[in-house]
């Protein structure tokens, strides 16, 4: 219905127009039987009106100058921009739908003014639970106002993301981290930057400060060069998501996955403002990782990631992925893992990875809030279910603790218990 | 995933339906059936099709010109051959297309910006009921106005086919 970012215009006919068509044919059909002139003259303004819908308005797709804003805070999300269009265009006949995105519950109807070249909008959501999801971008399409013909909308809207995770994580990047490699000045970083070690001269830009200018090098060469650093980096984290599907359904599992995405998106976002290096990794069937590196360019890579990640159908044994990370990722990176660890399966994954070298926090949504809010509320049973189920969860816990340390994420917008967790002292290289 | 579309929703009853109205009743007085049940079906297509425009459910929604243009159509039928009953059937035809326009669930004034919608069938209606009533040949006015739907169903027919002689970019219809 509306194009984004390239230009493949539309027109159709609407179904009225086909309704219209179809009673003129009839009715010319039926005059011509009878035989008497008033069904043709019903006939002829219902197959001209459509032919004439197609003369009235833009001759080609009309370009929508769409400028949005993300808004509000905790829970809420505002929306609110505006569509700008150009005569012959006129906004009372463009026809718009606002996809609420998946994850989101519309809090009111949305709002929208318009006046002939201009629809203004806001739009009010809540997220039930945290979530990383780009808002879809408008449909929109010009429709004359009987609603017979419809042509496509250009427009190319600037990228909109919900970010809404717990407060918590906003700070867990201040947590210390330790170094992969043990001793100082090890750590040998791919960023470059304007401190630490020298790595090497490049050319300088317009507006580098004298003070980065190797005036030797620069003498030499005869055009400025400047000086280029490695960065000092304070540790590094290695974020890990279980993306196998478990017994809990399909349902469950889509939901714990997205928190999982969101809990991901808040502590790489933390730790990369704290100048940290920040690795990924999505086992499903195969391992899909962004090797660590800090800077912007690595948070739009970690987004990209996250945003693409979906859950696999074929879920890969644990082992695979114990192997697969040590390709990618140094032992004695410290690993966030997290895992519904609602089976066998998913609990095996943390001593597999704890054996090849990776010390292990476990972060895992629980499935508790979402299966007894939707399916045991109440009664009788409904309590008793709900006390077995939250026995089970403890004991699996108290098993994968044997392993590593769990937070048992709950209170899906609260993580208290993992920053405290990580900044407990000691807790790298001891063996939990 | 929902959406939200945008909009204040206004009543069905617009503007246009008391011109649609007498134009229906003027049709089917002109009509050969007994008066009570011309009206009754002029008022039964009125109302359904405004009761079916006031439904929540856009799928039922979209059915409301059904019953007017088959109530139009059973009236069209049932006029005598004449000046007069063809005209109140052409201009009847016409308001249907400006009803069409006058929709609660988009901005005010559609007849007004969709003019260009209503006011070429006018002048299609205009033509064909001159040609062939105020024409001296007038006995020949089931040929001409016969002729002109025939064109005027060819015409669409080539139109049909040819989206880009409304738009300068590819179609998806056809």
């Amino acid at each position: 219905m509306s194009a984004r970012g390239q230009r493949p215009s539309t027109f159709r006919w609407r179904p009225r127009a086909y309704l219209l068509f179809g009673a003129g044919v009839a009715l010319v059909g039926a005059g011509l039987a009878i035989p008497n002139p008033a069904p043709l003259f019903l006939a002829v303004p219902l197959l001209l009106a459509p032919i004439a819908a197609g003369l009235l308005g833009p001759r080609a797709s009309p370009r929508a100058a769409v400028d949005w804003q993300i808004g509000g805070t905790g829970r809420d999300v505002d929306v609110t921009g505006t569509l700008g269009f150009e005569a012959p265009t006129d906004a009372r006949d463009i026809v718009v739908q606002f996809p609420v995105p998946p994850g989101l519950v519309a809090r009111a109807p949305a709002r929208i003014e318009r006046d002939a070249r201009t629809i203004r909008f806001a739009l009010a959501w809540t997220a039930p639970e945290p979530l990383v999801v780009p808002v879809p971008p408008p449909r929109v399409s010009w429709r004359d106002p009987a609603d017979l013909v419809e042509r496509s909308v250009y427009q190319d809207p600037p990228t909109l993301l919900v970010e809404r995770f717990p407060a918590e994580l906003v700070r867990i990047g201040s947590v210390h981290l330790e170094r992969t490699i043990a001793l100082p000045g090890e750590t040998i970083s791919r960023g470059v930057g304007p401190s630490g070690e020298f790595f090497g001269i490049r050319e300088a830009t317009p507006t580098e400060p004298p003070r980065r200018i190797n005036w030797t090098a620069t003498a030499r060469a005869g055009r400025l060069l400047a000086n280029e650093f490695r960065v000092e980096r304070t540790g590094d984290v290695l974020i890990l998501i279980d993306a196998r599907p478990s017994s809990l359904g399909p349902w469950v599992d889509a939901q714990l996955f997205s928190l999982a995405l969101a809990a991901a998106h808040g502590i790489s976002e933390s730790f990369l403002r704290e100048r940290a290096r920040v690795g990924l990794a999505i086992y499903g069937e195969f391992l899909d990782a962004v090797p660590l590196a800090g800077g912007r360019t690595q948070r739009l890579r970690i987004r990209r990631a996250l945003l693409a990640a979906r859950m696999t159908t074929a879920p890969g044994p644990s082992e695979r992925c114990a192997v697969a990370l040590r390709r990618y990722f140094p032992p004695g990176v410290t690993t966030i893992l997290l895992s519904s660890l609602a089976d066998e399966a998913s609990a095996h994954l943390v001593p597999f990875v704890r054996r090849r070298g990776f010390p292990v926090v476990v972060l895992s949504p629980s499935p508790l809030p979402l299966i007894i809010e939707s399916e045991f509320s109440s009664g009788e049973d409904g309590q008793l279910i709900t006390r077995i189920a939250h026995l089970l969860r403890r004991r699996r816990i108290a098993q994968t603790w044997r392993d590593a340390p769990v937070v048992d994420w709950e209170d899906y917008w609260t993580v208290g218990g993992l920053v405290e967790l990580l900044r407990r002292p000691g807790r790298i290289g001891r063996g939990w | 995933m929902s959406a939200t579309a945008g909009g204040n929703v206004r009543s069905p009853l617009g503007p246009t339906l008391p011109v649609l109205a007498v134009a229906a009743a003027a049709i089917a007085y002109e009509s050969v059936l007994p008066t009570a049940l011309a009206f009754l079906i002029a008022a039964a297509g009125i109302a359904a099709g405004v009761g079916l425009r006031g439904v929540r459910w856009p799928r039922v929604r979209s059915a409301f010109p059904v019953p007017v243009l088959v109530a139009l159509g059973a009236l069209a039928a049932s006029a005598p051959v004449g000046g007069v009953p063809v005209l109140f059937v052409g201009v009847g035809g016409v308001v249907f297309v400006a009803w069409l326009a006058d929709d609660p669930y988009r901005p005010a004034a559609g007849p007004t910006r969709g003019l260009v919608e209503w006011a070429v069938p006018a002048l299609g209606v205009g033509i064909a009921w001159a040609s062939s009533d105020l024409l001296p040949s007038s006995a020949a006015s089931l040929g001409v106005a016969g002729g002109l739907a025939v064109a005027a169903v060819v015409a669409l027919a080539f139109l049909a086919a040819r989206p880009g002689l409304f738009d300068r970019d590819a179609a998806e219809t056809v």
